[in-house]
């Protein structure tokens, strides 16, 4: 496995757990025991909550699982990967390098500009968000979104700019956008959104945000959450075909005992269409059918149904299915406050069920996603 | 064998109820509940609940 974040790690658990017998080798490149990334922006980054570690080295130790820490890979040839600690020769590979935060294509000062994406990036980050320091938050997709609420529960005054139209829109759609946007506003966010990013004022450290409307926003720190670029440079000259990803068909193979998990891998799924997912869920279930498929030598098309949430606020959002632009959306209040279900469809038929804080009742909803929207009870 | 959620470490991400709806569902608050008395000893989607829930709130005996 190359990568030891979740996708890496539930793949070599999952191989032990089926069965396998011969060594199993996890390349990591971070310092540290590997974790888990959801709650970098949730509590870990309030500091609420200590690292949520995916194994231990005794349980590492325990299940024949070797883990090397720090190591940057350089290269892949069909039977080794070299890296920066020595070459490791394969069997069969695991693709699990993830993707890195994509960066502003703007100057910007040596200080004061964040992204989060490592367990390193959150405490840097938490060190920085002291009550009442100015933060403008740039993209309000999950991250930036959750960033800033965290941010916020912490007492830093929160600007969060997103050059869509809505928070989360291309996820959840323009109405629940908007509703996300009314929710962030109420715990006293300055959301801005149809304005681009243009410029990072400051020479040494940040000192404000400009935009594309001209307007420029004071800021002490700057979290840049614009999404996420698979890690594939060291797999240049490796043969593999890469486009926005590792290239793999529908059972997760990009050549002969060479595989990808997570958010490094573009796959084609059942239905022909080629895609990349960066959530949790899929990371940890595509490692599962790659592990057995490699104990089995029986590669089967991976299917699975998106599953993602996100903490924000009071708010846990929930989103099932493969909601789409232009989708409609019924949305059905739950009470008097913010909780909610949105069931999404296209050309009548159920493509996507969401949730504010109605987990439950989304899942309970599943069996209805390829069905006609008329026969799911409002 | 019988399953158990702690509800205090159980953060109501649902990902067991994905895994094997007919031994978990979400409680009105959002928590997970055992719904199944008893399931089969090593049921596969009970055990991908298991290591798929990210604050390790589930447990069997």
């Amino acid at each position: 496995m190359v990568g030891a974040g979740l996708g890496g790690v539930r793949t070599a658990q999952t191989l032990r757990r089926l069965g396998h017998r011969g060594p199993v080798t996890l390349l990591g490149a971070e310092p540290s025991l590997p974790y888990d990334r959801p709650p970098l922006s949730k509590a870990g980054l309030a500091g609420e909550r200590p690292p949520v570690w995916l194994a231990t080295s005794p349980e590492l130790s325990a299940a024949g699982i070797v883990l090397h820490t720090g190591v940057t890979v350089l290269s892949l040839s069909p039977t080794t990967v070299t890296t920066s600690s020595g070459s490791f020769s394969y069997d069969q590979l695991v693709i699990a390098t993830g993707a890195e935060p994509r960066r502003l294509p703007v100057p910007q000062p040596p200080h004061g500009v964040h992204v989060l994406r490592t367990l390193a990036d959150a405490t840097r980050l938490r060190q920085v968000l002291a009550a009442g320091s100015r933060l403008v938050v740039v993209g309000a997709g999950v991250l930036g979104c959750e960033v800033a609420a965290t941010a916020r529960s912490l007492g830093v005054e929160v600007t969060l700019v997103e050059a869509d139209t809505a928070p989360m829109r291309r996820l959840l759609g323009a109405g629940l956008g908007e509703r996300l946007a009314a929710v962030h506003r109420a715990q006293g966010v300055d959301v801005r959104c149809g304005s681009g990013v243009t410029a990072i004022r400051g020479d040494s450290a940040v000192t404000g945000v400009e935009l594309a409307d001209g307007t420029v926003v004071p800021a002490d720190n700057v979290v840049v959450a614009i999404g996420a670029v698979p890690r594939t440079d060291w797999l240049r000259d490796s043969g593999l075909t890469l486009a926005d990803g590792v290239v793999c068909d529908e059972s997760l193979r990009a050549a002969p005992n060479v595989w990808a998990v997570g958010d490094v891998c573009r796959w084609t799924g059942t239905d022909g269409v080629s895609r990349r997912s960066e959530h949790w869920t899929n990371a940890g279930n595509q490692a599962e059918a790659v592990a057995a498929a490699i104990v089995s030598g029986r590669p089967t098309p991976y299917e699975s149904v998106p599953w993602m949430w996100s903490d924000q606020y009071h708010l846990k959002i929930t989103c099932l299915g493969d909601p789409a632009d232009g989708d409609d959306v019924r949305v059905t209040p739950l009470d008097d406050g913010d909780r909610l279900k949105a069931v999404f469809s296209r050309a009548g038929i159920v493509s996507a069920v969401a949730g504010f804080s109605a987990g439950g009742a989304v899942l309970r909803l599943r069996g209805a996603l390829g069905k006609p929207l008329t026969e799911v009870a409002a | 064998m019988k399953v158990a959620v702690d509800q205090e470490l159980c953060d109501g991400y649902g990902n067991c109820v994905m895994n094997a709806p007919e031994a978990f569902d979400l409680d009105d608050n959002d928590k997970a509940i055992v719904i199944a008395d008893e399931v089969p000893d090593g049921d596969g989607a009970v055990e991908r609940a298991v290591v798929g829930c990210p604050f390790n709130a589930i447990s069997t005996h």
